[in-house]
This record gives C-alpha cells, structure tokens and sequence, in this order.
C-alpha cells in the first residue's frame, strides 16, 4: 500500500511519515438516545460528540458508526416515532416553514450575489491552512487568537468556534496539546480539576455561542497523564 | 510532465454528450489521478470555463465513489487499485489519456464523469439484507463454517460498491442481481436455523 501511494519501496527506502488531518475530534450535541437539541433530530457514528471524549482514534470511529446504527438507534427512535406516528403530513404552509425557507434563500441568494472569483478549493485550502498550523496538533493562546481573527475576517464560522474551544482548555489532554500546558518532559499536562468536562456550545445568535458544561464523573477508575513509557 | 485529456463532457442525462481535449501542464508525477483533475479545474474555474463533474469521496480507495473509466478500463491501467489511488507516475510525459464515466444503461450520466448508482441501492433494498430478531449472538466459534462458504462471504465484504463490474462488463448487472438475491438467502436461512 505504501509502495502503490509514494512510489518508494519501503523494504530499500526509510517510510517518510507525517502527520495529517484524518478526521474532527467532537461533533454534534446528542443525549443518551442520540437525539440532538433539535427534537426529532439523531446524529449517529462520527456526527455526534457522544463516546470519544477528547480522542477519537480511527478504528474507534468506525465502531461508533457501527454501534450508534446497529444497537443504540433501533432501540431509540421508536420512542420519538411512537407518538410522532400520529401525526399528520405537515403543511409546507406553516409559518415556520415560511420563514425558514426564506432565511435559507436569503442567505444563499447574499452568497451568490457576491459574484466571487475564487474556487471552492481556493477558500478550502486557505482555510485549512488556519487550522492546521493554529489549531492543530499542537497549539498555544497566542496562535489561537490570530486564527479566530483570520477566519472572522473571510471564512465560516465552524473553525473559529474550533480555535475558541481550544483556546478556553488551558490544559493538554487526549489528542488536545497546549503548548503552554506540558511537563518538563514534553507530556501533555492535564488539568483535571477544572477541565474534568465536556464542552457543549449553544448557538445563541449569529457567530455567538455559550458553553455548557457537561461534567465528566468517573466511578471506576481514575483519570491520569496518559503514558507510553 | 505535460498530459493531454481527452474527457467526455454531457451537460445531463438527456443531452448528447462529447470528448473535450483539455492540456494540463506541470503534473506531477506523485499526484493522484483525481489532483490532476483539481488542477485542471482549479485552472478552468479561474478561467470562467465549466470545471469537469466527477464523483469523489474518501480519497483513499475505500469508499468506491472515484468512476472514472480510464484508457478502456474502471480506475485505469493497475489491478484492484481506485482511481484516487492511481498516481500519474503510472503515465508518460506527453501521453494522452481518455477519460469516461462508468459505461452502463443502469449508471446515468448526471454530469461529465458523475454517475447515478443508485440501481445499486436498488438491488440492496430489493433483498440484500434481511431484519430477524434472533436472540443473543451465538459464540462465533461454535458455528462451524465451510471454508468455501467463508471465502464467497469474504469475497461480497470485500466489494466497496463502487460500481467498475458493470462498467466493465454489460452483463454483469444481471449476475449483480442474481448474486445478491443469493446472499440475501443465505442469510435468511442460516437465520431461520439459528432460530429453531
């Protein structure tokens, strides 16, 4: 496989390895049934923020698309769908509908009034770029808040409420490393005293957000530095 | 190096399609087949031109969503190997390739290389998975499986959908069918016996 990506024989030649974007750590809100703070609304497998915590490690991600499908959902949504049953086909009429409707034209009509020139890989790669090297793998307050300011400036908004979580955890933990929070050694440092939480941000109104903390409680064993050594 | 392509452009189902001959310029030959088409694009984007559709997911040869019929064959000139993973160090300077959707009557053209599998989801829904309530699962080790059973079902696990058997092969629709009706009884019967 390594061999069919890079052209290198990996029996002759070292393997070049490097780190990559593979996939997001978190996702949507849900609770225990997998339904989302939008009544009627599941996310499952990688969507939701439910099993992981702060890692999410690839064969695990898998596994939690296989889990949510197989054994939580069926055994969820009938609940909701039980009394939902009941209801009649609703009109596109509704004001609700209306109005929802018309928020999303709007907004897409104001995109495509802009007339912009640039390509879609254009603002992806621009944008990645900000994340990658200011949210990335490692990452410090100072960098945060210049790529909050960047994509403030130009992008969508997901990325900046990324760097405004990163940048309120002043602690290293899972696959989360503040350079600011590390041992002499180079490991990451938790904070376990007042980070011991998942953050669960509300949107409130256009680019603003509130945290709700959701504490983490741990019976049976005790959280600790993670160690290879 | 310098590729010549030869791409099948149709604005839709209905319409008529054709080859447009585009020139790329400064390939690299470490770029997969499908970066080759974001630099091509990325030019005729710049350049007001209409970029050329094609389907893509996971880039990584697992999901089978890159059809491209490459040169006469799905994914192009390696064995088992997608199109996101063909690298263009399997091409010469200079060469010319053709390009084209997945060639069958069940795979609508949608635009350019972008084709309509869901005949797929079609036959899966007719009959490739069945819901029996059977119980706690046995232990995996108590059900003995003959080897060639187990070699067919690793065979249908193994398929990632993508679709380049039909393109490949116009009478392999039929046998796509035939094959998966046969999946789904041996699902039902192994599931009838484990309930008795």
């Amino acid at each position: 496989m390594y061999k069919q990506i890079t052209g290198v024989d990996p029996y002759h030649s070292p393997m070049m390895i490097y780190p990559a974007v593979h996939y997001t750590m978190g996702g949507l809100w849900v609770d225990y049934n997998l339904m989302t703070t939008v009544p009627g609304l599941y996310a499952l497998g990688e969507a939701n923020f439910s099993d992981h915590g702060a890692n999410r490690l690839g064969a695990s991600a898998l596994m939690q698309g296989l889990a949510d499908g197989y054994f939580v959902i069926p055994y969820t949504i009938g609940a909701y769908l039980s009394s939902e049953i009941r209801t009649k086909a609703i009109s596109t009429d509704h004001e609700e509908f209306v109005a929802a409707e018309n928020r999303v034209r709007e907004t897409l009509q104001k995109l495509m009034q802009i007339k912009g020139t640039k390509s879609v890989d254009h603002f992806h790669r621009q944008l990645g770029k900000i994340m990658w090297e200011k949210c990335g793998m490692a990452r410090n307050a100072v960098a945060l808040k210049e790529a909050i300011a960047e994509i403030q400036e130009h992008f969508l908004e997901l990325g900046e409420l990324m760097c405004m979580d990163a940048l309120q955890r002043n602690e290293s933990c899972g696959g989360h490393f503040r350079e600011e929070h590390q041992t002499e050694e180079g490991e990451a440092m938790r904070d376990d005293d007042n980070f011991a939480f998942a953050a669960a941000w509300e949107l409130t109104g256009d680019s603003q957000w509130k945290m709700n903390k959701e504490e983490l409680k741990f019976e049976n064993i005790k959280i600790a530095q993670r160690s290879y050594k | 190096m310098n590729i010549t392509l030869k791409v099948w452009k149709q604005r839709n189902k209905d319409e008529r399609g054709r080859f447009e001959t585009y020139q790329v310029q400064d390939v690299s030959e470490d770029m997969s087949f499908l970066e080759m088409f974001d630099v091509l694009n990325e030019r005729l984007i710049n350049e007001g031109k209409d970029p050329v559709a094609f389907d893509h997911d996971c880039r990584e040869g697992i999901c089978g969503a890159c059809s491209m019929y490459i040169n006469g064959r799905p994914h192009g000139p390696l064995q088992g190997v997608t199109t996101c993973q063909l690298h263009m160090r399997s091409f010469k300077d200079g060469d010319t390739i053709v390009v084209e959707p997945w060639r069958s009557a069940a795979f609508p053209v949608i635009k350019d290389l972008a084709v309509d599998r869901s005949s797929f989801d079609r036959i899966m829904a007719a009959g490739g998975f069945v819901s029996v309530n059977t119980g706690n699962a046995q232990d995996a080790n108590s059900i003995l499986i003959p080897k060639d059973d187990a070699d067919k079902a690793f065979e249908a696990a193994a398929c990632i959908g993508c679709g380049a058997c039909v393109a490949a092969c116009k009478k392999f629709f039929c046998y796509a069918i035939r094959f998966s009706k046969s999946i789904a009884a041996f699902i039902v019967a192994s599931g009838k016996g484990r309930k008795a």
